[in-house]
């Protein structure tokens, strides 16, 4: 936790005091940085402890996650450079800046920014929660969780206040050099100690064969959640404010042509977490908190200098994650909120004080949650990317189709967060065809869009002629 | 001339891509969910799709020393002038 604090304060004799340096790094940001940042922003405690915890738990189903990396790999490519290059053209600094250029609507902003904000608060929650976890294992329960959280809390607060965009970047690229290989290697270490992976599934095969095929022992994680998390995860994520302020940041668009390769190669990592969660189920089947399956196998099996090792990746994991989040609420809420709807007038350096405020309530209102909302970090996460994932709709409309209109991209992200709203809780009501909510509230959101697009008025002339006039600079400047 | 014929190495990509994930997503699938045969030691779903991965990250390479198709020579504006991958 003290390499972190460090790189803030560095960082912070770097930076400057605008909006701009502090929330996207004055768009200069380094090929590899972006890479390690979008890399470690990427798997969070959702990766590093929750896929254990689903291996554990509810059969292979989490392995659908290495087609969902690469399919993130290749957003990046479709998607986020043309929102780097919208980005840069048209001086955007938050994703509403995007949606203002496309569809100019205040009342879209609005509600792009607010479900961002929303959303992302139980992701963070869970970072806060895996962090905690990870603590109170290592310190073998002396440190409660709850007061784990606190201290947690406390380094983000104080190296993003510090140090902005920058100091996040430099500390993910230490914190996602760890996570890989510290994945990879707690999977064939914890492994062996059941005569490896041969014998594993040996073993398993005989004693859980349930836990080797979709849907799992429980019955609950089939094809339908297999293709459901394929979707939503990746565009979640995609859609969440922290990676998205991260590609205004890129300074080269010829990192997006690489992305696609890069995450894919990284997906790997996952069979670390595969092998942990299902020796877990030989080793230490029962444990109460699923979630808490890696490091308690690892401080049962592995030397304590490793175990630590290990888990302080792990911290890394939800620290880098929470990190970033923080970070990117508070400049969606400085820029689209403060700035357009409290104080138009603030110059640049309250605006930064007002982003370091933005930091500490958002950060502490996820501290809360993590101790009032409970369940598995996994199925937490999966609302939380389900609601950012319906702003997937209007942003490939804005792209794709000329026909998009204002009130249909409305239309589409209400009646999406609607009907996630209401399967999530509402019990009574299920999402059908084994689908998860956030898939199916995506299919609704995405015909709704394209109805109301098709009888409301479309967009005005002169807006859709300066789109036009970008698109064509696009395809005649990039690949 | 369209992008389809101006770059056939584009579009064969970018089909071979929507296979993968047809293979690996829907309706593959079902075609993974098994235990047999084992491969590396592991139960199907694992072991056929790690053979996936693997044809992916291929293609994936491939797009990216291609520039996704328009050619080792096409630069994108900022490279062109200097900036750095």
């Amino acid at each position: 936790m003290a390499i972190p604090l460090w790189m803030g304060a560095v960082a912070n004799k770097k930076s400057l005091p605008t909006t701009e340096d502090f929330f996207v790094q004055g768009r200069a940001m380094g090929s590899l940085a972006v890479f390690f940042t979008v890399a470690a922003t990427w798997w969070s405690s959702f990766a590093f402890l929750g896929s254990n915890a689903y291996f554990y738990t509810m059969g292979p189903v989490y392995w659908t996650a290495i087609a969902w990396n690469i399919f993130f790999g290749v957003l990046y490519y479709l998607v986020g450079k043309r929102v780097w290059f919208y980005g840069k053209k048209f001086n955007c600094i938050t994703p509403s800046d995007f949606f203002n250029v496309h569809y100019k609507s205040k009342t879209l902003n609005l509600i792009v920014t607010l479900v961002m904000l929303l959303f992302t608060l139980p992701y963070l929650q869970i970072q806060l929660t895996g962090g905690a976890y990870l603590i109170e294992v290592a310190s073998q329960g002396l440190i409660p969780w709850r007061i784990a959280g606190l201290i947690f809390y406390a380094v983000i607060v104080i190296y993003v206040w510090a140090g902005g965009l920058r100091a996040v970047a430099w500390t993910d690229i230490f914190y996602g050099v760890l996570l890989f290989f510290g994945m990879i290697f707690a999977g064939f270490y914890v492994a062996a100690k059941v005569g490896g992976v041969e014998s594993l599934f040996a073993q398993l095969r005989q004693s859980a064969p349930e836990s080797l095929t979709l849907p799992g022992p429980k019955g609950t994680a089939g094809p339908g959640l297999w293709f459901s998390m394929f979707l939503i995860t990746p565009l979640g994520a995609f859609m969440g404010p922290q990676l998205w302020t991260r590609m205004y940041a890129v300074k080269s668009p010829r990192l997006f042509n690489l992305m696609p390769f890069l995450l894919g190669f990284a997906a790997i990592a996952y069979i670390g977490s595969m092998l942990v969660g299902n020796t877990g189920i030989i080793l230490e089947p029962g444990v109460p908190k699923p979630d808490q399956i890696l490091p308690v196998m690892l401080f049962k099996y592995a030397p304590f200098a490793l175990a630590s090792l290990i888990c302080a990746g792990g911290a890394a994991a939800a620290m880098s994650t929470a990190n970033s989040q923080i970070h990117s609420m508070s400049a969606v809420y400085t820029v689209d909120i403060h700035q357009q709807y409290v104080n138009k007038n603030s110059d640049q350096n309250k605006l930064v004080w007002v982003g370091r405020i933005a930091i500490l309530v958002f950060a502490l209102v996820a501290y809360f949650m993590s101790i009032f909302i409970p369940g598995l970090l996994v199925t937490i996460g999966l609302v939380a990317l389900s609601g950012t994932a319906q702003v997937i709709v209007p942003t490939v409309g804005a792209l794709a189709w000329k026909k998009s209109t204002t009130a249909g991209a409305i239309a589409g992200l209400l009646v999406g967060i609607g009907v996630l709203c209401l399967i999530t809780f509402v019990p009574a009501i299920k999402s059908p065809w084994g689908l998860h909510s956030g898939l199916f509230a995506l299919i609704l959101n995405i015909v709704a869009f394209v109805v109301v697009s098709l009888v409301t008025p479309q967009r005005d002339a002169s807006l859709l002629a300066k789109i036009d006039e970008a698109k064509a600079e696009y395809s005649r400047s990039y690949s | 001339m369209s992008e389809k014929t101006k770059y056939p190495l584009r579009t064969t990509l970018w089909v071979l891509i929507v296979i993968g994930f047809a293979l690996m997503e829907l309706p593959g699938v079902y075609l993974l969910n098994r235990i047999d045969p084992m491969l590396f030691g592991m139960p199907f779903i694992y072991s056929g799709t790690i053979l996936l991965w693997v044809v992916m990250c291929v293609l994936m390479f491939i797009g990216y020393q291609t520039n996704w198709g328009k050619g080792k020579d096409f630069k994108d504006k900022e490279d062109e002038q200097g900036g750095q991958a």
